[in-house]
């Protein structure tokens, strides 16, 4: 227990907010840790969304994720490039941790930009990590990591409204690495 | 309807520095103030009251900081747990991220807490000269979090808990924090 303390004075250089960056995952679960781990840095991102009329619209943005509460979460800020000034402009963040009785993650999406919060369950799904949630309306919404590699992994919203027979895409994205 | 001089993060800032912000995000600043006001870092003494009618004091920190270009207010919140009784956790972490919504004039609120597997939400707003947080807990039950007694340096947290639809309220937990000074 003692060591939990000791790990919440250690402070990621990265966060002003004290106590909330962590260097690495917590020892004991770092290999169930790693799953969202693994993306921990800075990435760009090209994405694209289907509108209810069936048009699409492509954007450009930017993901960073990073520890947080001494390794046993891990945090994301994704944000959308302004196509005429090119400025970042934060659209929401991910706060999630590992839950070992249940062996999956609990994942919070909160958006002041969409006023929203959503909550969805994580796991590793054969080569894929899918977010079971449902959608503002109620319909069940899967957010899916998937094509992972170290420095690539592609994303993609889908949602049901047939009681899970057919699935739409309502967004996706290719991220790589930035380079430093 | 947004300015040049909004405080939205450049994409030069390394890392994870882009979430955080110095100050609010302009256009909504008074409003954002409610909970802007208590940026910075905490110390604080905290007594529990358990159902058995035993209580166990805490200590610990909190620290408040802008994020999203402005938009929310995270804070993070760290303690030990001084004559804990059996099984009852003797630390205890968390963090809560907190954002206005204009159309409903009240804040959503988000607490995190993975050491006691706790995602709870809450709808904040101005009642009276006190902040009250609004949420259903695990179990199903009514719950307020409540900031009174603020002033720039101190305020006082209460979370009560109540089993009859808000007819009686039950005190769970207090809190008395006080700013952190940077020593000279």
């Amino acid at each position: 227990m003692m060591n939990e303390l000791a790990g919440s004075q250690q402070q990621s250089q990265v966060w002003t907010i004290k106590g909330l960056g962590a260097d690495g995952p917590f020892p004991e679960l770092k290999e169930k840790l790693m799953l969202f781990g693994q993306f921990v840095g800075d990435w760009e991102m090209d994405a694209r969304y289907t509108q209810p009329d069936g048009t699409e619209i492509k954007a450009k943005g930017e993901i960073h994720f990073g520890w947080i509460l001494n390794g046993r979460g891990v945090q994301d800020v994704w944000m959308s490039k302004d196509q005429r000034t090119g400025r970042a402009i934060p659209s929401g963040t991910t706060i999630r941790y590992y839950e070992p009785k249940i062996d999956a993650w609990h994942s919070i999406w909160i958006s002041p930009k969409q006023g929203i919060v959503q909550s969805f369950v994580a796991r590793k799904e054969g080569e894929e990590i899918v977010l079971r949630g449902e959608t503002k309306e109620g319909y069940p919404e899967h957010w899916i990591f998937s094509e992972i590699t170290p420095a690539s992994f592609r994303w993609r919203a889908v949602e049901s409204r047939d009681k899970e027979r057919t699935w739409t895409i309502t967004e996706e994205m290719q991220a790589r690495r930035s380079k430093p | 309807m947004q300015t040049a001089t909004e405080p939205i993060e450049s994409t030069e800032r390394p890392m994870m520095r882009s979430i955080e912000t110095d100050g609010p995000y302009s256009e909504l600043k008074d409003k954002l103030m409610l909970f802007g006001q208590f940026a910075g870092d905490w110390q604080y003494e905290s007594q529990y009251f358990l159902p058995d009618g035993s209580t166990a004091r805490a200590k610990g920190e909190i620290h408040f900081g802008w994020i999203l270009g402005g938009t929310a207010i995270q804070d993070v919140m760290t303690g030990v747990v001084l004559n804990p009784p059996p099984g009852f956790p003797r630390t205890g972490f968390g963090t809560m991220v907190r954002f206005f919504d204009p159309n409903i004039d009240a804040w959503h609120c988000v607490w995190v807490a993975p050491l006691s597997r706790v995602v709870q939400t809450f709808t904040a707003r101005i009642v009276g000269d006190e902040i009250v947080l609004e949420g259903k807990n695990a179990a199903g039950f009514l719950e307020r979090w409540i900031f009174s007694e603020i002033t720039p340096d101190s305020f006082h947290w209460r979370a009560v808990e109540s089993r009859d639809q808000g007819q009686t309220w039950h005190l769970d937990q207090r809190i008395w924090a006080v700013r952190i000074r940077p020593e000279r």
